[in-house]
């Protein structure tokens, strides 16, 4: 049975299950909400794709059905299934032959974001079981949880930037008071985050319409001499006669032992107005750092050029979070709401590895720590408020974004701005959420106009630009490329969505 | 419960990263394992074999008559031995000086005139093409025409302070003044003592590098010490110790990175000359070609 067969037989299934004649007998213990979407994106811009002048193109014409299935076939149990059909809306048939599969004309995949059975009160009245696919979110603040490990983040679509990775986990919630939760979660197998389609776009070179090579992303080495004597191999070579093929970014090191596993405690409390909680991860870091790079200079069949292969190696650290959150509601201050995350994480040293080649002899070998041992913290804080019916503000400052590691790239500074306004009875809501890396300049805007045609229908038109230089500061310095100018962060898109939630 | 949870977060506060390390520098050597070290070469005849192995042919060298240095015409090789850093490392370098000699007329010098230079850079896993240099043929023919003297003193060569100067004329002090350096900017003058040998418009000479590929335009003087000649018995060899000091300045390139030059060091051991004898129809040609064939069978 093909990969693709079994996933419609399993989104089958979940239909028929929610099928009014199956649920005939069940009708109390079953539950089912979804949604339909179309989602229709253009890229703005014409200088932020892999090649110069790619854009003014549509970026994506999706359409998704969501479906999520609660059974609580007793009062102490659920099962719960949420499962997504995505439609890509793009012909990916490039031969004749493959003009007569549909799967190729008009791809599709299913998902499954959770997949979990919980019990209540097993075994003792104050603990809560829960095993299967599932997602974590930890932390009180926003979006920007440095104490939030468990679940890798799922940014291939880089506008919806809440998805998370699902995984296959255990967690046991125990309640010993009414003002105190304590959960553990075990998770036997790290899945990292998924990045962007743009990812790559980090380790790419650039080349003009000639095909000449115009620069090269520098490699994190934390001593310029060895940044500027790579850069001379390379420079002395007339930049038309390499042949820089696209590298070859592969991931290390994660391997299935239980050692591998990540695990978690988290203690909260709810002190009147203050929900504070205490936690602590051990696992890996869901976002991948550069760990070891080969240049291969051959002579090419072309005469006069050679041909430059690049391999490299990304890996994800092993470390430890402790962490603490709160949020507080100043109700002696407007009823302002305060919240605050701090992660204080140990992180595995990783040491950048580079070699370079050239006819098989070893030109150059270099080593440079990437990410140091020393404990670093990653933080948010911030508050929000709702000024009038009609005026909502959250704002945060956070320090190192999701991707940061205390790697040669360093930690970052971020204000993150959200105003909300919503007119004619929160039929048209106006969000203008913006993010301004405080450190390098750049910015990402993702201003959005929801207007609800009818309730449960809505019609969101919006756009998410990137701001900031595309080509780094300085080409020898990992650290001087800009965050959200860079390509690897993304298209500037404008995009027109609809949506119906039932 | 509240003290467990607490116990468990001062330990991990107390086993910082558990000294996780992951070592891209090792894992690429587990990817791409270094050769084992290839230890010096111990002997000048190891050395040698890094110029390339002969092929064991009889070279016809045509009628040669030669009586000591009386009378005959020679071809000789100049091995000259060190070591290069373009990046840091010492590499082996080695250069060969292929003329053809003739006594000049009055019979007071053997007068060389160059045929080709050949050089090589050995690293610790073998030859590369980087640094290495060819002479184009313009370059070939201007100091072809214009003879190195080696004066015959005793009946034979020995010989201190020989300059040989590519795109350079007169030096107040052709053994110690510093060759002229490229202009600090575009379009100040070029220093007067620089000269076009080559005629190609570009200042000094025009020498080829084959990696980074590209023109240097450039300066050099070669300085040598023969040391005493010893004749073979068959009057067919002339052999003796080399002492050699090498200086070069880019004046220019087309290539940004061959503006800089890595200085030559030269070595102490396994520097020679070696004319064979030839016959008056044995040229530049055959010898380029024979070179290594010829000197094969060289006294040891």
């Amino acid at each position: 049975m093909t990969r693709n067969a079994r996933e419609i037989l399993l989104l089958g299934a979940l239909c028929a299950l929610a099928s009014p004649a199956f649920a005939a007998g069940w009708q109390d213990q079953v539950s089912l909400s979804g949604a339909a979407s179309a989602d229709v994106r253009f890229n703005v811009e014409d200088y932020r794709g892999a090649a110069p002048g790619d854009g003014y193109n549509f970026a994506m014409n999706r359409n998704d059905l969501d479906l999520r299935l609660e059974v609580t076939p007793s009062e102490k149990a659920i099962a719960v299934l949420d499962a997504r059909l995505r439609y890509f809306g793009f012909n990916e048939a490039t031969r004749l032959s493959e003009t007569t599969s549909r799967d190729r004309l008009d791809p599709f995949s299913v998902q499954v974001d959770e997949a979990f059975v919980a019990v209540r009160g097993v075994p003792h009245p104050a603990i809560d079981l829960k095993i299967g696919r599932m997602v974590q979110t930890w932390g009180s603040a926003d979006m920007f949880n440095p104490t939030d490990n468990l679940s890798s983040r799922d940014f291939s679509d880089p506008v919806d930037y809440s998805r998370k990775v699902p995984n296959q986990m255990l967690q046991v919630d125990v309640y010993p008071s009414d003002w105190l939760t304590l959960t553990a979660v075990w998770v036997p197998v790290f899945k990292p985050s998924q990045l962007p389609d743009s990812a790559p776009l980090g380790f790419g070179v650039e080349r003009d319409a000639a095909g000449c090579l115009i620069a090269a992303p520098a490699p994190p080495l934390r001593d310029r001499a060895d940044a500027q004597a790579l850069a001379d191999l390379f420079g002395a070579v007339n930049p038309c006669a390499l042949n820089f093929g696209d590298p070859e970014v592969r991931t290390f090191g994660v391997g299935r032992g239980i050692a591998e596993s990540q695990a978690a405690l988290r203690a909260k409390l709810q002190l009147g107005n203050l929900d504070l909680t205490l936690s602590y991860y051990y696992g890996r870091f869901g976002f991948p750092v550069a760990y070891t790079a080969a240049a291969f200079v051959e002579s090419s069949q072309e005469p006069g050029k050679m041909d430059v292969r690049y391999v490299a190696e990304v890996t994800y650290p092993r470390m430890q979070v402790a962490g603490l959150d709160f949020s507080y509601n100043a109700d002696w201050l407007f009823g302002l709401g305060i919240v605050g995350e701090f992660a204080l994480i140990f992180p595995e040293e990783i040491v950048f590895g580079l070699r370079a080649y050239q006819g098989g002899n070893r030109l150059l070998e270099m080593a440079s720590v990437n990410v140091p041992s020393e404990p670093f913290i990653k933080a948010t804080l911030g508050f929000d408020y709702t000024f009038t019916s009609w005026l909502y503000l959250n704002a945060m400052w956070v320090h190192g974004f999701f991707d940061e590691f205390n790697d040669v790239f360093g930690l970052h500074d971020y204000a993150v701005v959200a105003p909300e306004l919503k007119f004619l009875k929160d039929e048209l809501r106006l969000r203008l959420s913006s993010v301004y890396d405080l450190t390098d300049g750049s910015s990402a805007l993702n201003p959005t106009l929801t207007w609800v045609a009818v309730p449960a229908v809505e019609v969101t038109l919006g756009a998410f630009v990137f701001g900031g230089s595309t080509r780094p500061e300085d080409p020898l310095d990992y650290a001087s490329r800009s965050k959200f100018g860079q390509k690897a962060a993304g298209r500037s898109v404008a995009f027109f969505k609809t949506r119906v939630n039932w | 419960m509240k003290r467990a949870i607490l116990a468990v977060l001062s330990a991990a506060l107390l086993v910082p990263g558990c000294g996780w390390q992951s070592d891209g520098a090792a894992r690429l050597e587990e990817l791409y394992p270094s050769p084992p070290p290839t230890p010096p070469p111990a002997t000048c005849a190891a050395r040698e074999k890094q110029d390339g192995e002969p092929t064991g042919r009889q070279i016809d060298v045509g009628d040669a008559s030669c009586m000591g240095l009386l009378q005959g015409r020679w071809a000789v090789r100049l091995v000259q031995r060190g070591s290069i850093a373009p990046l840091g490392e010492d590499w082996d370098f080695n250069l060969t000086d292929l003329f053809i000699a003739e006594l000049s007329e009055d019979k007071s010098a053997l007068e060389l005139r160059f045929c080709e230079q050949v050089t090589s850079i050995i690293t610790g896993s073998g030859a590369i093409e980087l640094g290495e240099t060819r002479v184009p043929a313009k370059l070939k023919k201007v100091l072809h025409d214009r003879p190195v003297r080696l004066p015959i003193v005793d009946g034979g060569l020995a010989a201190k302070d020989v300059v040989w100067l590519w795109g350079l004329g007169a030096l107040a002090d052709p053994l110690n003044d510093p060759l002229p350096k490229a202009p600090q900017k575009p379009g100040d003058p070029v220093d007067s003592r620089v000269r076009d040998d080559d005629g190609d418009g570009h200042p000094g000479v025009t020498m080829f590098i084959v990696s980074p590929e590209g023109e240097r335009y450039m300066v050099r003087r070669a300085i040598w010490e023969l040391g005493k000649s010893r004749l073979s018995e068959d009057s067919v060899w002339i052999q003796g110790e080399l002492g050699f000091t090498i200086h070069e300045e880019a004046l220019d390139a087309n290539n940004p990175l061959l503006k800089m030059v890595a200085p030559i060091t030269s070595g102490e051991d396994c520097n020679k000359y070696e004319l064979r004898c030839v016959g008056p129809s044995y040229g530049c040609e055959e010898l380029a070609a024979d070179f290594l064939d010829l000197f094969a069978g060289a006294p040891k």
